[in-house]
């Protein structure tokens, strides 16, 4: 495209200053910090080695792709370079992790079953760097698949590795395997935090957002409750619902039963739904509130009843924007059901608390890794539904 | 956040629950009394190894700190966003918060206690990551939010890009500039109470020691004062 | 067929439709004319109560709408607006099935009721029938809006400005088929235009509103003629004439067996606004009419034309 500008000097697009930017950051990882530390036992302090100390040969082939992305982003590579970079920075980030695995299994076979290889800030920050250039690609990927194809194949071997236990000599997995079953435990209840309360709250945000769009006296009162919830720090929110929480499963049988008490899941589920309530409630009322007046004219002129209307026309039109909401609801009850391992209510939090607890990087990991893949997961799966849903709704592509 | 539907600011209210947390903070030895009136059955009611006023000292100052950190970095952030070089980075910055959204503020601080060790700093440096989103994202959402025709109009009498910028975007930014910084302290404030987590004091204490050892009122002592300058803040700015 | 006694409705402090009373006849295409603010539209909406009037009385079919449920009568009226309103979401064929769904026709009704008003207001449904409104033009998409309000068969269709978002050509094109269709089923209309041009070739009466008020209701060339106000002759303007002559053509009025050498042709049905066009591009007082069978008829002169008008 327009790579030379009308003076005659080759410039510099965006995407290729951003692009070039993530290639220096990965080299920069790739030749110095901490890639892998290499520790005797779990509590030792070891060898915090670079990526060139920890592979010799495979390092200068890592840095000779990062050298290959830079190029690809140099001035007149146009979309070709785009779509190289793009793919050659997949193809580093499965190399740099079968790197650090083979050096994993090689340390552990050496030093003993209790040595333990962790990976280190510039391993992650080197993922980082890949996402940049990745990033950086994107825009020039003109069609859903080569956009897939820039985006997807890292990660998807990467997850293949995992499941296949390629990976299990390191320190992280090494660290699942001895938790495995609190921490299936943990995300099966993370997850349910999420799915319950964003599914909770869409019934009661559907309800409280249509009521507030239809009724003006609803709003002021609908908003201010939601907005104080909103505004109200995690975890005070749930330590002022300890009280009361506690009288409600004292005083009621079929509530105790259920396990609700001033301590568990009943005070942080009801916090993380309150945070779920508003996005949802919002994006339901501001969507209903700014339909296409026509629209609605020509539906209540045409003898719908308020109902057929509502069903009809006005929440299809909206569910795009309210899919965005649940979608926001999501993330944020994902990353903040973390709080619910303080008070004694499980989830994934727990296995974060309890690597603070031994400082021990890797067991915080085993925990905040599956938060950001199910937020991420989510996010992008209904970011997929509401497209989805704009291209059917609009009739194809346009 | 950012939006405001349904808020109304009412003063009498606001300065009712100024008076109160002033009154708790200073007068303990009542607000006791108060918490021992709401939960009759309890011994414990204070926490008894600092006073409310060192806690809501060491919780502004957590705060405090990080939201000046992050005011500056993120303002200088924002107008490198928006220069022509820094605007290139400004849909990477963009997605690289998004994903920040998915980060517990809490893992933040977690994955930094092994690195800097229990104390403030891994709080004050998560408060800073995670309050100069909205402050750089608000700054380049409000310069950008300037109607062109006026900058234009600027350029038409003369105005050099420096004189546009300070006499045109600027001021019709600020708005949406204090909007972000608003919402920053009122995330500060409150992840602030996070802090106790990893050792770094706050109002953040009482409730975690409360909620170790099942004593509702330490829990109180720490959440209403918390809640009550999380609403100040969000009401008054 | 439909009849306002007396209707008033205020919002707030000020009266925008004031004591007015008129009639309309089954089959006719009435228009309510007027600058902005005269109260047109609120009349034309509280003919299916979307608008409740203060006090007045409305009968359509000589049944009081006052004392109907509102989405039972709004189902039995076509309701056309300006900016169309069509469902974005929907497809052509579902927007036009609207009111027969509400109704409970059964599948086959709907469809056959479908591709038969989508051929009468010009669009193959083999074509149009499964794309969403936006894949068409602002002309197709006014037509799926006449479509879907003439689903049901109501026998009375009220049109907001229906045409006053359309560029100029399909504006024309419409104005033109819409006629044509509306003769041809008989429905009664009620059009509010503040175009004057339209007014004078769709209408057959005009009434005329300022104020709230209705000043005058006939046919144009009543108002033209024998105006009951000052303003109604200021309104229309000097032009009011020349408009006048486009409801009109050449067929009808008398023609002089002269020679027609050397003169202009047009045909019986050219209008004699184009035919007067012809005249003054032609520098003649006459022109020849074509005979069909490519003779003349005869000659049309000036003269002959600015009598016809007059009667």
């Amino acid at each position: 495209m327009a790579s030379s500008s009308n003076t005659g000097t080759l410039r510099l697009s965006g995407d290729q200053i951003v692009g070039m930017a993530g290639a220096l950051l990965g080299a920069l990882v790739t030749a110095v910090g901490t890639y892998l530390e290499l520790r005797p036992n779990r509590i030792l302090g070891g060898d915090s080695v670079t990526a060139i100390a920890a592979f010799g040969p495979g390092a200068w082939a890592l840095l000779g792709l990062w050298a290959l992305m830079f190029a690809a982003c140099l001035p007149g590579t146009g979309r070709t370079g785009a779509m190289v970079r793009g793919l050659v920075a997949n193809t580093t980030m499965v190399v740099s992790v079968l790197l650090v695995a083979r050096r994993a299994t090689a340390f552990v076979a050496q030093s003993g079953d209790v040595a333990r290889a962790s990976l280190g800030i510039s391993f992650w920050l080197s993922l980082g760097a890949a996402y940049i250039v990745i990033f950086s690609a994107l825009p020039r990927a003109k069609s859903r698949n080569a956009r897939a194809l820039v985006s997807l194949p890292g990660i998807v071997m990467i997850a293949g590795l995992l499941f296949t236990g390629q990976l299990n000599s390191l320190s992280i997995l090494v660290e699942y395997a001895v938790n495995a079953d609190s921490f299936n435990k943990a995300l099966v209840q993370q997850l349910s935090y999420t799915l319950g309360a964003t599914g909770i709250a869409l019934v009661i945000g559907l309800l409280a957002g249509v009521g507030a769009a239809k009724n003006p006296r609803l709003e002021g009162p609908v908003f201010a409750t939601l907005n104080i919830a909103q505004v109200l720090p995690s975890l005070s929110f749930i330590g002022l619902l300890i009280v009361p929480m506690g009288w409600l499963g004292l005083n009621f049988p079929a509530l105790k039963a259920l396990g609700v008490s001033g301590i568990g899941w009943a005070p942080v589920f009801v916090v993380l739904l309150s945070y779920a309530l508003y996005p949802i409630t919002r994006n339901v009322y501001t969507s209903l509130k700014t339909l296409d007046e026509s629209i609605t004219d020509a539906a209540r002129g045409m003898g719908m009843k308020p109902i057929q209307r509502l069903f009809t026309v006005e929440l299809p039109l909206a569910f795009p924007v309210i899919i965005a909401g649940v979608r926001i609801a999501a993330v944020q009850t994902t990353a903040a059901a973390i709080l619910a391992a303080l008070v004694g209510g499980g989830g994934l939090g727990q296995i974060v608390f309890f690597g603070v607890q031994q400082t021990a990087t890797d067991l915080i990991l085993l925990g905040v890794i599956p938060i950001v893949a199910l937020s991420l997961t989510i996010d992008a799966s209904l970011r997929f539904v509401e497209t989805l849903v704009r291209t059917a709704q609009e009739g194809g592509l346009t | 956040m950012g939006e405001s539907l349904g808020i109304r600011r009412n003063w009498p209210i606001v300065s009712l629950m100024i008076a109160a947390l002033v009154w708790m903070t200073l007068d303990q030895a009542g607000f006791g009394r108060l918490l021992g009136f709401l939960l009759p059955d309890e011994t414990t009611l204070l926490y008894e190894r600092e006073t409310l006023a060192t806690l809501m000292g060491q919780h502004l100052v957590l705060a405090g700190v990080s939201g000046a950190l992050a005011l500056v970095i993120g303002v200088a952030l924002g107008l490198m966003l928006i220069t022509p070089a820094g605007a290139s980075f400004r849909d990477l910055v963009v997605s690289i918060a998004n994903f920040g959204q998915t980060f517990p503020s809490i893992a933040v601080m977690a994955l930094l206690v092994p690195i800097m060790g229990y104390g403030w700093k891994p709080v004050v440096v998560a408060l800073v990551i995670y309050s100069v989103l909205p402050v750089m994202l608000n700054v380049v959402a409000g310069i950008e939010n300037v109607p062109p025709a006026m900058v234009d109009a600027a350029q038409g009498t003369g105005m050099n890009a420096r004189q546009r910028f300070l006499a045109v975007q600027l001021p019709l930014a600020m708005p949406i500039i204090l909007g972000g910084v608003k919402n920053m302290l009122v995330i500060a404030v409150g992840a602030a109470t996070l802090g106790a987590i990893v050792g770094a004091g706050g109002l953040g204490v009482p409730i975690m020691a409360g909620a170790n050892q099942f004593k509702p009122a330490l829990v109180l002592e720490g959440a209403i004062p918390s809640a009550f300058l999380a609403l100040i803040i969000d009401r008054t700015l | 067929m439909i009849r306002l006694e007396h209707v008033t409705k205020c919002f707030a402090e000020n009266t925008a439709v004031d004591d007015v009373s008129l009639e309309i006849k089954a089959g006719e295409l009435a228009i309510l004319l007027g600058p902005s603010g005269c109260g047109k539209t609120t009349t034309l909406r509280s003919i299916n109560r979307m608008t409740d009037i203060d006090s007045g009385t409305i009968f359509v079919d000589d049944i009081n709408v006052l004392e109907q449920q509102p989405d039972e009568l709004r189902r039995r009226i076509g309701y056309v607006i300006q900016s169309i309103g069509l469902f974005p979401h929907l497809t052509i064929a579902r927007n036009v099935a609207t009111v027969p769904r509400l109704l409970g026709w059964d599948a086959e009704r709907t469809n056959k009721r479908v591709n038969e008003l989508l051929e009468m207001v010009g669009l193959d449904p083999a074509l149009y029938a499964m794309k969403h409104p936006r894949e068409l033009s602002g002309g197709e998409q006014q037509r799926v809006g006449v479509a879907r309000a003439l689903a049901a068969d109501p026998a009375v269709l009220l049109m907001d400005e229906p045409f006053g978002a359309l560029d100029p050509l399909s504006r024309q094109r419409l104005q033109v088929e819409f006629r044509a269709l509306q003769r041809e089923l008989g429905t009664t209309v009620v059009f509010v235009t503040h175009d004057i041009e339209e007014a004078v070739l769709l209408g057959d009466r005009i009434a005329l509103m300022d104020h709230g008020r209705l000043i005058q209701f006939d046919r144009p060339e009543t108002l033209w003629l024998s105006p009951a106000t000052p303003f109604v002759s200021s309104f229309f303007g000097e032009e009011f004439a020349l408009k006048i002559l486009s409801r009109h053509t050449v067929f009808g009025i008398a023609l002089e067996r002269v020679s027609p050498d050397g003169l202009a042709q047009v045909t019986a049905e050219t209008s004699l606004k184009d035919a007067l066009a012809t005249m003054v591009s032609s520098g003649r007082d006459a022109l020849s009419v074509s005979d069909g069978l490519g003779g003349s008829a005869g000659v049309l002169t000036f003269s002959a034309l600015v009598h016809a008008v007059k009667e």
